[in-house]
């Protein structure tokens, strides 16, 4: 028999937990739970700006993820990409029922830590998240606000357009150009930018 | 549509920001032109890894177990409408759950057209996604297990250990009606449970067996798939 020590579901890697979760598997269910929370429930707390809220977003965003798993597609993109996206649309549902209360949000919330991340939330934060940080904070700041509203926001350039009390032309433009600039940032490697 | 157009408009759609009427006609575009296609996978790469920079927050106490028992609550909706006891029960419920879940999908893929049949997966006639369950059968012949299958696209093939195995690591592979026998993950036994679930490359439709090897290479379960 195999010498080898048991590896622990938390061992395992995204998809298989998401496999498991969606197959019934209670010990890979709450592993998914686990590594994927501080994340799902952030990015919700981001967008809606109300704990009670962000917590039902989140809540929903994985039991989406048990009923959705097997649709699930890793050529579209990472585990945490999908549960991003899941999560993003479902805060923006809510947060459409009632837009009035949020006419100006914070965008740049959307990319600073809150006060209470902690130190082991912040060590989940990868190189990659903060490349990411980096790259917004060189963009000129109407590009970047702009682009974040669109990103975390759902905001139309149509809508952008409205609420900056811009010309249509000028929404697209800020959000192509921020994307491209951001993308371009990430795919220069350090000192040849 | 031409290239120049579907371009200006690339990066609302990988920002799912486009309305539906510009994007009906960009998604025609894409069918036909792989730059294009190639241009938006970068760029929603990008904007993947926007929504991946955002802040991790610790959730409520309490969270993760909220979660799980709403995950939960549907598999004991269903157990209590059964003569819940067997282990063969247990069985017949774990499968209505995955059917469950496999209606689900087609629902999901179908778009929620009206009508769209609940078990329809398990027909062969059935076009689209396809779930199926069978049990895992040790060497000497208990029933320890399951294997189930989605024929996707993309294909998942989920094996799971409920008991009778020593602790360790067990090699599973799966074998196909061709003769090839692949290897897809290692699964990891602890008090006699372990899942093992992954993508594969291969057609689960032309998948004969799926087994489990010890450290020497021997069978010690096999699920056989058709």
């Amino acid at each position: 028999m195999a010498s080898s020590p048991p590896v622990p579901p938390d061992g395992l890697s995204d998809e298989a937990l998401l496999a498991g979760l969606t197959f019934g598997d209670a010990e890979a269910g709450r592993a998914f739970v686990l590594r994927f929370q501080g994340r799902v429930y952030g990015l919700a707390l981001t967008i809606l700006g109300d704990r009670a809220l962000a917590e039902d977003i989140a809540q929903e965003a994985f039991l989406r993820a048990w009923r959705h798993g097997p649709s699930y597609d890793p050529r579209r993109g990472t585990v945490a990409a999908w549960m991003a996206r899941i999560t993003r649309n479902l805060a923006i549902d809510a947060l459409r029922l009632r837009r009035a209360d949020v006419m100006d949000p914070d965008v740049l919330a959307a990319v600073a830590p809150p006060s209470d991340e902690s130190v082991e939330d912040a060590a989940l934060i990868s190189h990659a998240a903060t490349a990411v940080r980096r790259a917004l904070r060189r963009l000129p700041e109407e590009q970047s606000r702009a682009l974040l509203l669109a990103a975390f926001y759902g905001r139309t350039a149509e809508e952008i357009s409205r609420s900056e009390a811009i010309p249509l032309g000028t929404a697209k433009t800020r959000i192509r150009l921020g994307l491209r600039r951001v993308r371009a940032l990430l795919t220069t490697p350090a000192g040849e930018e | 549509m031409d290239c120049a157009e579907a371009v200006s408009m690339l990066d609302e759609l990988a920002l799912d920001v486009l309305p539906g009427d510009r994007r009906t006609p960009l998604l025609h575009h894409l069918e036909e032109c792989p730059a294009c296609r190639q241009l938006l996978d970068e760029l929603s790469e990008t904007a993947d890894a926007l929504l991946l920079a955002g802040p991790v927050a610790t959730p409520p106490v309490g969270f993760q177990d909220r979660v799980l028992d709403r995950v939960r609550a549907p598999r004991a909706a269903a157990r209590r409408g059964s003569a819940w006891g067997s282990a063969a029960t247990r069985r017949q419920v774990r499968l209505r759950v995955f059917a469950a879940a496999a209606a689900a999908v087609v629902l999901l893929v179908l778009g929620g057209v009206a009508g769209a049949q609940f078990g329809r997966s398990g027909s062969p006639e059935a076009a689209g996604p396809e779930f199926r369950t069978v049990q895992l059968v040790s060497a000497t012949g208990s029933d320890i297990g399951d294997v189930s299958t989605y024929l996707g696209p993309p294909a998942w093939i989920f094996m799971r250990l409920d008991g009778a195995l020593p602790n360790g690591v067990y090699q599973c592979v799966i074998d196909t009606d061709a003769g090839r026998t692949v290897p897809i993950g290692k699964l990891w036994a602890t008090n006699g449970h372990g899942a093992w679930g992954e993508r594969v490359d291969v057609d689960p439709g032309h998948v004969k067996t799926a087994r489990m090897l010890d450290s020497s290479g021997n069978t010690v379960a096999t699920a056989a798939l058709h």
